[in-house]
């Protein structure tokens, strides 16, 4: 990921920590870059008629080929505790004019699909779970005149899926605007994977749900962690806009992200956490071919809870701000994965520099230094 | 009773590192610490009485014998029976590592007192570490060793 990119990654997950308690550990709202997508064309706010749902930019699928999607930073190995979820903002053209330039929009029964998919433990593709949309101007149960017409399966393409199908609960759609396609993958509560398909108006609020569910899909044994956001296929000539796209929870990726090539970061002090402090101490560095190094140290008082890093995986550096990824023990007991973002915002560190660490086992702590200082030397 | 003996091995340890410090040791490495630490009896610093110490710690040092990184330190104590915070925000710029594992490094730190009073910009500090505790020497003043009590101190 770019500089940018991972700046606003790390903007991103605080913010939604402050108000969540979860970390965004992927962010792309296309305000810099593309970085993480493939097939995503940037565009400003305005192209072909639209606002950017955020910001001054968004995206637009314009292949129309099924070649647009994203890993969300990478695939994981493992479906963390709690789960994960992953969303993006979808713009339906729904009102003259249309981006096509027609008066009339889209020809009854053009398409979109998109998915979210899910992996095994071993990183192989496990299953897709698909929003199914159409544009429509027919008469019929689902309405009249243009709309959109979603619905929800683990198949996508005209030969294994239609936005209609009665059996699916088709929602309709009459209003133009952006909506949040949102997949959360949980646990059903007897270790089954089940995933909450959502629509989300612009204002966040839910218009629709669908729960699919395979007992077949073990987490664990099964299903691991995640895999792709894909636009499988796309009518939508010439352009299908989107938006902030992420994914919230822990990755333990398939393969650990590429580290910056002389990275070097040191950091010391504390952070409020609940019921008390929590301290830290890190150096991390990667040598010129990229191979990560370091410890990590981090202690919740409140929870009596001390983190000992037993491998550094990734040092990832962007501009002022530091993504570092490894394994730790917890409280003596190995094998938790953790992801520590830092900035150095200036000296002293102290309510400049932030510190956030997000763990596998759930854990989250993020938040400005009270004292102490983040060092980004490189 | 056996706190002061393990604070007594420890100042025992790093005094034998200080002294092979001296001789021109020196190897790249790093100090990575989290934790709290209890001072030996008695510590004291300005007339405040020392308890404990709380760590945040990272620090490269290089095979010349340069350092960098933060030290953070907050001593915990009193004095006149009001609980008073001492804090040390060190930047270090100079480092060893010896054979036997310990650590020293030094450099400059604001120094707050915890009394109401404006930090002292510049102020020298050193600190051998351990993985068991640290020694802090602030200005020209060294402070009992602390023995680690919760937490790690991390050496490499």
């Amino acid at each position: 990921m770019t500089t940018k990119k991972r700046t606003c990654l790390v903007a991103a997950g605080l913010i939604l920590a402050a108000v969540t308690v979860t970390f965004a550990a992927f962010f792309q709202s296309f305000e810099t870059d593309t970085s993480g997508w493939t097939g995503a064309t940037r565009v400003t706010s305005g192209t072909h008629s639209v606002p950017s749902k955020t910001g001054a930019f968004h995206a637009e699928d314009q292949n129309l080929s099924g070649l647009t999607y994203t890993f969300w930073g990478g695939d994981s190995k493992t479906f963390p505790p709690g789960g994960y979820t992953t969303s993006v903002d979808i713009y339906l053209d729904i009102a003259p004019p249309y981006i096509n330039g027609s008066l009339t929009g889209y020809a009854n029964d053009t398409r979109f699909d998109w998915s979210s998919a899910i992996g095994t433990p071993g990183c192989d593709h496990r299953r897709d779970f698909v929003f199914n949309a159409g544009f429509y101007k027919d008469v019929d149960t689902t309405g009249a005149g243009p709309r959109f017409v979603i619905s929800a399966s683990n198949n996508a393409g005209r030969g294994s899926s239609f936005p209609k199908n009665p059996g699916r609960m088709p929602y309709t759609i009459n209003v133009e605007g952006w909506y949040t396609f949102e997949h959360q993958f949980r646990d059903n509560g007897a270790g089954v994977l089940a995933v909450d398909l959502r629509i989300k108006n612009a204002a966040g609020l839910v218009l629709m749900m669908w729960t699919l569910s395979d007992p077949s899909d073990v987490i664990g044994s099964t299903v691991g962690g995640n895999q792709y956001g894909w636009f499988v296929q796309n009518e939508f000539s010439p352009a299908l806009p989107f938006d902030t796209s992420m994914l919230l929870g822990f990755q333990d990726f398939c393969q650990a992200p590429a580290s910056t090539p002389g990275a070097k970061v040191t950091a010391g002090g504390w952070i409020t956490v609940t019921g008390g402090k929590g301290t830290f101490g890190l150096t991390a560095k990667a040598n010129a071919s990229g191979t990560a190094s370091g410890n990590l140290t981090y202690q919740d008082h409140a929870q009596n809870m001390t983190v000992k890093s037993t491998a550094i995986t990734s040092v990832i550096v962007n501009g002022s701000c530091a993504q570092i990824l490894g394994t730790a023990t917890v409280n003596g007991a190995p094998g938790t994965g953790f992801d520590v973002n830092v900035c150095d915002n200036g000296e002293p560190g102290k309510d400049s520099d932030t510190f956030s660490i997000f763990m596998s086992n759930g854990y989250t702590a993020s938040g400005p230094l009270g004292g102490g200082n983040v060092q980004i030397h490189k | 009773m056996k706190r002061l003996t393990c604070i007594f091995a420890i100042v025992l340890g790093l005094a034998t590192f200080t002294t092979a410090s001296v001789v021109g040791y020196s190897s790249a490495g790093s100090v990575t610490a989290a934790g709290t630490g209890l001072f030996e009896t008695g510590a004291t610093l300005g007339g405040v009485a020392l308890q404990g110490v709380r760590l945040g710690t990272g620090v490269f040092i290089e095979a010349d014998g340069t350092a960098s990184g933060t030290f953070h330190a907050v001593l915990q104590g009193s004095a006149l029976g009001i609980s008073r915070e001492l804090t040390v925000e060190g930047k270090v710029d100079a480092g060893t590592v010896s054979a036997d594992g310990r650590a020293t490094f030094s450099g400059t730190a604001s120094f707050d007192f915890g009394d109401g009073t404006p930090p002292l910009p510049a102020v020298t500090f050193s600190v051998i570490a351990g993985t068991d505790g640290v020694v802090l020497a602030i200005d020209s003043t060294t402070l009992p060793a602390t023995a680690l009590t919760t937490g790690a101190i991390t050496i490499e």
